[in-house]
């Protein structure tokens, strides 16, 4: 007995010897590195919080792009299971709760309840499982609260990406570019980079640095509020206010839209320049595809009015009479002999001949003619540098992304009629903005200016971080030279071939052209393949605008290859619309013509009934599209507040209701005004049609419909602002 | 020789005991507290441990205090009244799988704690005769000790049982019963854990001949326990299949626990973890970071011996399992001096059951052996299991209080 007793005391002692060494090995050697392991685990980690991609404005701070945090959803199964665990007296199944889950997400996103089921229900065994991503704060607030309300556990948010969004939708979509995320690798860090357009130009304004902060959760996942957690704020990335103007760029849009249909052209491209700064106001390039192309896939597009290169034709003929104007070769009124002119072995000839054209009729009526004699007379050299200095042949510094060089040979390389070519504007390729910015330097007396798109930069708060000021680039003409020239221009539109475009309450000056096309491969050029330009600026007196209108191979066979057929009808178009615009000041002058004006009145979203009730009172002429009695005015031209020759016709477009919601607004949902300006209030609620009625003014600090609910359209919502 | 005729009470083993308790009672403090920067809540367990704490001394008193010829005759009753609660147990709806506890009001107890008690003092008394064959004291001990034995077995609780088993074991070491009698005891559980692969079991089988022969037991027996393994070898594949998924998951995590991280094997590697990180001196009392964070959930009961491992460190845990040690070694010590066998006896269950009990729950939050469901005796929060353990305390008190007394 009492050695038995003795081995079993022993047992008992070897058995809290064995613990004690394994306590020693554990704690003490700690060779599973558990103490790291903790600090892995349970250590301060750093959430990484994304910083938002800066805003681009146009030059009234209308908003052009924006962006949003999207956030993804994910259900925790182990907590819906634990609660129904513990209401199981209640009778509460986890098959019920998942169809609660299911009927809250499929209301407010795009997923169906029966996905969402299937997910929930998925056979894997981690107790998270993903349900959507890409939803907006909005939307997850809701749901939220909904499952609050429904006192369900186990939702689970996280950020998701970026998305940019583009309030005014196709427009400008190829100039302003998109940015891609990369999301490839769950471990980097969540980036949003400029791929093209002005996105990528001014990529590093735009895009902000992350922040992080600090979190400390718990085994099931929560967050626990911590003494000193360090946080550092993401910076969010600049603004950018571009000199381009929406409703000039919609003007300009709409109207090459419409050309490409009518003249059955493949491309049409347009530039609007301030000369006076070089500020580029609207600047779009279409092509024939684009009414089809998602906006999506409009912006990854190139920018054609920067990238596409044409040979300009006649639209260059103004250099060599510049030239021949500072250095006196020939008086404005001076005769030349404009018979077809057989050089040696080539024949230079007008569409019509014509015997003697004066200097300033040789541009009126342009002439290749007469414009190759001139230009002889000045020489390669003289010619060559000029157009340098005007900026041909290389990119004009506006930055913008897929800009080109253009194609213009150095002077070396020129060949035996090179001269006379490149005075009549071809054996040389340009781009639109380099047309435009040389029609710059003659609208304001010879000054070349810098273009460029970007007028400020400025932080979140709206505090200015950088201002873009014109910058002259040189001198190259005196201005008697150039006033001589303007005239000249003025005088095509008179009555040359820029006719078309002639108005009486607005001096404009320009210069067509119309230039076969290269064919591609061959040396020669296309009989049926044409680019009608026009090229111009207005008012004449004090030049506001310079405008390049291009269409690249409008129909042959109806005519419209000429550019007094398809470029300059479409130039007038654009000027029309514009002088309809409010802020545009041309028609000071236009007043003392005795032309009544009259203010549209607003007319959008009202029914049939009452819009022709106000047109007939304001004694308004109008035409209807869509008509029919059930639907309201979608859209009106011109635009509300626009002032307007009496005499003209409006147009009022009638739309279901439905659909006229449905285009308007990005999201039907109401905005969050508070702490707006008052200004950007009513300029976000106009987008989306709310009626705002307003007490006080200053910055908003309530709304009576709630930030995210759902709206109807023409809703009243009253707001009261405070200083 | 004379004894003197004194009672002596052993105020040292009621000092261990102490001081297990209040450690226990510190430990259940620490665990059910949450501490968060500077904020603290506090589950009032430990009040409820007090209580128990307080009730449990006073029976120890009683059970000190009451003639030792009255306990004697309450014996056989309380293994009968046990069994009933071993049989109802199986009537009442399962927790988490098994049928364990019995509820009345809102006391609830493990009808396996009571049964484990009154089964030793009865195998004890059965077996102290001297002078009984070998064969006989091995029958009575099956007779009395299978029927609980199989019940706990298919509450389920295999810790239990196992634990029961091994006391029941050392009872019959001690008592005069032959080495190889016990060898065959324990090797058709050895034959279970060789049935994985049969050319381990062969080996072990000639293994076990080998020591019989060694041993000079008849060969009438070697052929016994041959025949006997291999019917347990074969028939182990079946029981496995038999086991409870959780009981299947709990022997296969504890092979594996990261296979599992989130289940079976979550908490041991969770209370490793805490045990581990603990250090020398620990993270300091109420400092434990697996406990506050949540990481260990529930560890009040079967899991205090990691929060006193992560909060007061190596250290911590030496100083328990030395004050273990000296409690257990100095009730050890004592039976020389008991004149009756069946004291001797059952002391060493008594012993045996508390020491195997506190084996298996270290090894099971140091993650040495699966999560059995064992609580660490005096330490872990629970009323029933506290309320035993000092009334088997109280007996072994009053057996060495009377320990000079001549019969």
């Amino acid at each position: 007995m009492k050695l038995r007793l003795t081995i079993f005391v022993m047992i008992n002692s070897i058995f809290i010897l064995i613990w004690m060494i394994y306590l020693f090995i554990v704690q003490i050697m700690d060779p599973h590195d558990f103490k790291n392991v903790i600090n892995r685990r349970q250590h301060l980690s750093k959430q990484i919080i994304t910083s938002y991609r800066g805003n681009i404005y146009d030059r009234n701070k209308q908003l052009l792009v924006s962006s949003i945090k999207l956030y993804q959803i994910d259900i925790d199964r182990n907590a819906i299971s634990k609660y129904c665990k513990k209401n199981a007296v209640k009778g509460i199944k986890i098959a019920d709760v998942y169809q609660e889950i299911a009927k809250i997400i499929s209301k407010y996103t795009a997923i169906s309840r029966k996905s969402v089921l299937l997910k929930l229900n998925t056979n894997l065994k981690a107790n998270a499982v993903f349900i959507v991503k890409n939803i907006t704060e909005n939307d997850i607030e809701n749901i939220k609260a909904k499952f609050g309300e429904e006192n369900i556990p186990g939702l689970v948010k996280s950020f998701s990406g970026i998305r940019r969004t583009y309030p005014k939708n196709k427009l400008a979509a190829r100039l302003l570019g998109m940015v891609k995320s990369s999301e490839k690798n769950r471990e980097t860090i969540y980036d949003v980079r400029g791929k093209c357009g002005l996105e990528s130009t001014f990529d590093t304004e735009l895009s902000g640095k992350y922040g992080w902060k600090e979190v400390f959760s718990d085994a099931n996942n929560r967050k626990i509020p911590f003494l000193f957690l360090k946080e550092n704020k993401p910076q969010n990335g600049n603004s950018i206010i571009l000199t381009i103007d929406a409703n000039l760029q919609e003007i300009m849009e709409n109207n090459l839209t419409h050309g490409i249909e009518k003249y059955k052209a493949k491309n049409a491209i347009g530039v609007i320049m301030n000369p006076q700064t070089g500020e580029i106001l609207a600047m779009a390039g279409l092509s024939k595809e684009d009414n089809f192309k998602s906006p999506g896939s409009l912006r990854a597009l190139p920018n054609l009015a920067v990238s596409f290169m044409f040979e300009p034709g006649s639209t260059l003929k103004p250099i060599t009479a510049l030239i021949a104007l500072e250095k006196d070769i020939y008086k404005p009124e001076q005769k030349i002999d404009c018979r077809d002119y057989q050089m040696e072995n080539r024949l230079i000839k007008d569409v019509h001949e014509y015997r003697y054209l004066s200097f300033k009729d040789i541009i009126a009526h342009s002439s290749n003619v007469g414009v190759s004699k001139i230009v002889e007379k000045i020489g390669s050299k003289m010619l060559y540098d000029r157009m340098v200095e005007l900026g041909f042949g290389h990119r004009t510094g506006s930055n913008l992304a897929g800009e080109s060089d253009g194609i213009f040979r150095k002077l070396k390389d020129w060949q035996g009629f090179s001269l006379h070519s490149i005075s009549f504007g071809q054996e040389i390729s340009v781009t639109a903005i380099q047309l435009a910015n040389a029609y710059c330097t003659f609208a304001n007396g010879g000054n070349v200016m810098k273009p460029y798109i970007c007028s400020e930069i400025i932080d979140e708060n709206g505090k200015r971080v950088k201002k873009f000021k014109p910058k002259k680039l040189r001198t190259i003409s005196d201005k008697k030279s150039v006033d001589t020239l303007k005239d000249f221009l003025k005088g095509v539109v008179d009555y040359g071939t820029g006719v078309a475009t002639k108005f009486d309450q607005l001096t404009v000056a320009g210069k067509t052209g119309t230039a076969e096309k290269s064919k591609s491969g061959t040396a020669g050029y296309s009989k049926d393949k044409y680019t009608s330009v026009f090229a111009g600026f207005f008012p004449v007196e004090d030049p506001k605008y310079v405008m390049v209108v291009a269409f690249d191979e409008p129909d042959f066979y109806q005519y419209y290859h000429y550019a007094a057929q398809s470029a300059v009808p479409t130039f007038k178009n654009i000027i029309k619309n514009m002088i309809n615009l409010p802020q545009n000041n041309l028609l000071s002058e236009a007043k003392e013509k005795d032309i009544e004006f009259v203010k549209m009145p607003k007319l959008i979203g009202l029914t049939k009934e009452k819009t022709l009730l106000k047109l007939s009172k304001a004694g308004i002429n109008y035409k209807i599209i869509n008509n029919s009695d059930k639907n309201i005015v979608a859209d009106q031209y011109p635009k509300p507040q626009v002032k307007f020759n009496k005499n003209e016709t409006v147009i009022i477009i009638f739309d279901k209701k439905e659909n006229i919601v449905q285009n308007d607004s990005i999201d039907y949902k109401m905005p969050n005004l508070v702490g707006l300006t008052l200004k950007n209030a009513i300029s976000v609620s106009n987008r989306k049609k709310i009626k705002l009625i307003v007490q006080g003014n200053g910055i908003i600090n309530t709304q009576s419909i709630p930030a995210g609910s759902k709206i109807k359209f023409g809703e009243r919502c009253n707001i009261s602002a405070t200083r | 020789m004379v004894l003197k005729n004194v009672k002596k009470f052993d105020w040292v083993i009621l000092l261990y005991l102490m001081i297990l308790l209040i450690i226990g009672v510190t430990a259940i403090f620490s665990s059910s507290a949450t501490k968060i920067g500077d904020n603290l809540t506090i589950k009032n367990y430990y009040l409820k441990q007090i209580i128990w704490i307080v009730i449990s001394l006073l029976f120890m008193l009683i059970i000190i205090k009451i003639p030792y010829h009255i306990i004697e005759i309450l014996i056989v009753p309380a293994y009968i009244i046990s069994l009933i609660f071993l049989i109802i147990v199986f009537f009442l709806p399962a927790i988490n799988g098994s049928h364990r506890w019995i509820k009345f009001g809102f006391f609830q107890f493990q009808a396996s704690e009571v049964a484990k008690l009154s089964t030793i003092l009865v195998i004890s008394k059965a077996i102290c005769k001297q002078h009984q064959s070998t064969w006989k004291i091995m029958f009575k001990t099956m007779l009395i000790g299978i029927l609980p034995f199989l019940l706990i077995l298919f509450e389920p609780d295999l810790g239990t049982s196992l634990i029961f088993l091994i006391s029941i074991l050392t009872i019959l070491s001690v008592s005069d019963v032959p080495i190889y009698l016990l060898i065959l005891l324990i090797s058709p559980f050895f034959s279970i854990i060789f049935s994985f692969s049969w050319i381990y079991f062969v080996i072990y089988l000639l293994l076990l001949s080998f020591i019989f022969i060694k041993m000079k037991v008849t060969y009438l027996i070697i052929a016994f326990s041959g025949i006997f393994n291999t019917f347990i070898f074969l028939i182990t594949p079946f029981f496995w299949n038999h086991l409870k998924f959780y009981q299947q998951n709990r022997i296969l995590t504890f092979l594996d626990p990261s296979k599992d991280p989130f289940g079976a094997g979550y908490q041991i590697i969770q209370s490793k973890i805490a045990i581990g990180s603990g250090g020398i001196f620990g993270k300091g009392f109420l400092e434990g970071t697996q406990k506050n964070l949540n990481f260990l959930p529930e560890n009040h009961t079967d899991f205090i011996f990691s929060v006193i491992g992560e909060e007061f460190g190596f250290f911590g845990c030496v100083i328990l399992l030395l004050f273990y040690f000296l409690f257990l070694f100095r009730i050890l010590r004592n039976i020389e001096l008991l004149k009756r066998r069946e004291k001797r006896y059952a002391t060493v269950g008594i012993v045996s059951y508390l020491s195997f009990q506190i084996f298996i729950n270290i090894g099971m939050n140091i993650g040495i052996v699966p999560a059995t469901g064992i609580p660490l005796p005096f330490i872990s929060y629970g009323g029933s299991n506290l309320l035993i353990n000092l009334i088997a305390v109280g007996l072994i008190l009053k057996y060495i209080n009377e320990r000079s007394v001549f019969e």
